[in-house]
């Protein structure tokens, strides 16, 4: 089936006092009608930009250095501003990280949902208004009426989200994107809103690109996954394949830190090390520094994203090779 | 809510106690304005008439219920130096202190609204640029100064306007200009400030990805929420702003409750000094409880409480 989303190659920069910064390099990944598109990484690595890039809702310091963000066979980076606007929201439409602030504070939230109904579909205020309290219902909100005519401060974290996706699916959009919408909020919360998002998704065909950072939620819920890294995509596949057979070692220590039943607290493991900067990426694997496996190769040459074996990742190594070295890796 | 204004309303009353308090004796520090009133060749005697017939003679305790009790009943006596019930002169005065301050507001605000959603709106670009030097030139010039430039340059120089008085609404162009300047500059500079600041929000973000206009984003979502930020400001300046309205009067000899404070002032004149400076305080209360109110409009946040 053809793409919904394709994107090429995107290499984003961002021009800041300290000088070009590369945030993103070369990604390139496709989202299907209906599918659910995961995007995990840890902090920094270039979610955000990513999904930003697609509405073109970047920071004004954004360059976009190469690629093509094609949807429905256009590519959105050669559409003019005022056609980008009339896709916003719309066929795309977009979900934050902060429930908490991001919504307006000083405008209800009837008419924070029904806003990008009034400007894509329907003129008249009464018949949005009506619809902002269908989706109000939609998403589980009890008493939807008197909330529709609240103030984002009179709600809690959980409800701001459902809210969230309200304003988000009022105009069905054909492609969600979901900025970390779970991270800020607590475990029985996040289920629940997990729960809203697959429901969207079955019922209106609904496609998703989901960021994370937190596996343990991917694994419910994703039909493909992308493994970023600072700024690159080191590994993709399908649940089943990343999660029983990771290729790279930057999804092995992912994987490592999920939390396990059986496991005591103080045993949690973590990738030693942080995220680089993207003013400090060298020119080698960017992962070598907190690679156990890493070699005097690693860090003079780039590993690029390629098709092995019927897997996708970028590694000078195979999982075998790394066995057979050993590599200073203790578990 | 009905609380709330409760408070305040209170608040004000205490701050007009203590106004008036500290006018009282200050007043009664500072100089005699017996010594004053009489031709220099009266004698002792006279002197003591004077002070028994204006009632300073009594002990200071005495007075100060007196004056209290006065104030509390809108008895504000007469003018020593010009004989008349002080009521007549506030009466003639205050007119022109309201419009030459609710003009200068009215000058300074809105305008001073639009210019700073511009510069941030237009940031590091000409318009930004240009507004920034204006308004830190127009923050550091006094207001005594700016007021004699502008008397200079459109009165003497180019003779278009009145270099003083009152009478018609030209007269009411310099008076207000000057004083507005002050609270223009910096409130262009809280409104870009704080437009900016708003601009970085994550409601912004997600309102541009509803597909809003610039106009609707800025306007509808961003102003609102950075005028938040801009009326606490100007509730800070209105006490400038009544400061620089003596300023202003006494330099373009315009006819307001400052120029009666200050001429007063020079003569001891008690209870004309004591009624306006009483005024004064209640017009930055009632200023400021407009402003309270204004809060609770536009922030709904505050409304519940
Ligand atoms: N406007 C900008 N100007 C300069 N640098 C930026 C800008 N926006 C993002 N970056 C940088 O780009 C890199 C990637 O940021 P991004 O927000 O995409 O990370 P992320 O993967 O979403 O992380 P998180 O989990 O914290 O949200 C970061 O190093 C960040 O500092
Ligand atoms: S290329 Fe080298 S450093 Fe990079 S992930 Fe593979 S083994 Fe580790
Ligand atoms: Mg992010």
């Amino acid at each position: 089936m053809d793409a919904l989303l394709e994107v090429n190659d995107l290499t984003i920069q961002f021009r800041t006092p300290e000088g070009v910064i590369t945030a993103v390099e070369g990604v390139g990944f496709r989202v299907r009608k209906g599918e659910l598109l995961c995007v995990v990484g840890e902090s920094g690595c270039g979610k955000s930009v990513t999904a930003l890039s697609i509405l073109r809702l970047l920071a004004d310091n954004a360059l976009y250095v190469s690629g093509d963000i094609q949807f429905e066979g256009q590519n959105l980076l050669e559409l003019s501003e005022k056609e980008m606007r009339e896709i916003r929201g719309s066929d795309i439409s977009m979900i934050f990280q902060e429930p908490m602030t991001s919504l307006n504070p000083v405008h209800t939230i009837g008419k924070q949902i029904s806003e990008a109904y009034l400007l894509h579909i329907e003129k008249d205020k009464k018949k949005a208004w009506d619809k902002s309290i269908e989706m109000l219902k939609m998403v589980g909100v009890p008493d939807a009426e008197r909330v529709a005519k609240s103030f984002p401060h009179q709600l809690s974290g959980g409800m701001r989200q459902r809210v969230m996706i309200a304003t988000a699916m009022i105009c069905q959009p054909k492609l969600l994107i979901a900025d970390e919408p779970t991270t800020a909020l607590d475990v029985t919360i996040q289920a629940q809103i997990l729960d809203i998002l697959s429901d969207l998704q079955e019922k209106n065909d609904l496609a998703i690109m989901f960021i994370t950072h937190d596996l343990a939620i991917v694994a419910k819920i994703a039909d493909y996954i992308i493994v970023m890294y600072a700024g690159k995509i080191v590994e993709e596949g399908t649940p089943e394949a990343i999660f029983f057979e990771p290729m790279h070692p930057y999804t092995e220590g992912l994987l490592k830190c999920i939390p396990r039943v059986d496991q005591k607290v103080d045993e949690l493991f973590v990738i030693a090390g942080n995220v680089p900067n993207p003013s400090t990426y060298a020119s080698g694997c960017r992962f070598h520094d907190r690679c156990p496996y890493a070699t005097e190769l690693c860090e003079k040459e780039m590993p690029a994203l390629e098709l092995r074996d019927g897997r996708k990742y970028a590694c000078h190594f195979t999982p075998a090779d790394r066995k057979i070295r050993g590599g200073a890796h203790v578990d | 809510m009905l609380l709330y204004m409760g408070k305040r309303c209170l608040q004000a009353v205490i701050v007009l106690l203590v106004v008036s308090t500290l006018v009282f004796f200050l007043l009664r520090v500072v100089g005699d304005p017996a010594t004053l009133m009489l031709d220099p060749n009266a004698t002792k005697a006279d002197y003591e008439d004077l002070k028994r017939s204006l009632g300073l003679d009594q002990p200071i305790h005495v007075q100060y219920v007196n004056f209290m009790k006065d104030m509390a009943s809108l008895n504000l006596g007469r003018s020593y130096r010009y004989k008349q019930p002080v009521v007549n002169m506030i009466k003639d005065a205050l007119p022109f202190t309201l419009q030459l301050v609710g003009v200068s507001l009215l000058l300074a605000v809105p305008l001073a609204i639009v210019v700073g959603v511009l510069a941030a709106v237009k940031r590091n670009s000409l318009i930004d640029s240009v507004m920034t030097t204006v308004t830190i030139a127009g923050r550091s010039i006094p207001s005594f100064w700016l007021g004699l430039i502008l008397m200079m340059l459109f009165a003497v120089k180019l003779k278009i306007l009145p270099p003083s008085g009152w009478g018609s609404l030209k007269h009411l162009i310099l008076p207000s200009v000057t004083l507005a300047m002050g609270l223009a500059t910096s409130t262009v500079r809280m409104t870009r400030n704080s437009m900016l600041s708003v601009m970085n929000q994550d409601y912004m973000k997600a309102a541009k990805a509803k597909g809003v206009s610039p106009f609707r984003l800025y306007i509808g979502h961003g102003l609102r929420n950075s005028l938040i930020a801009v009326i606490t400001l100007i509730s800070i300046q209105v006490g400038h702003l009544l400061g620089g309205s003596i300023v202003v009067e006494t330099v373009f000899s315009y006819p307001g409750i400052g120029r009666l404070l200050i001429n007063a002032i020079m003569v001891y004149d008690y209870p004309v000094v004591q009624a306006s400076v009483v005024l004064m305080a209640l017009l930055f209360v009632v200023i400021n409880l407009i402003v309270d109110l204004l809060y609770s409009v536009i922030d709904p946040r505050i409304r519940v409480r």
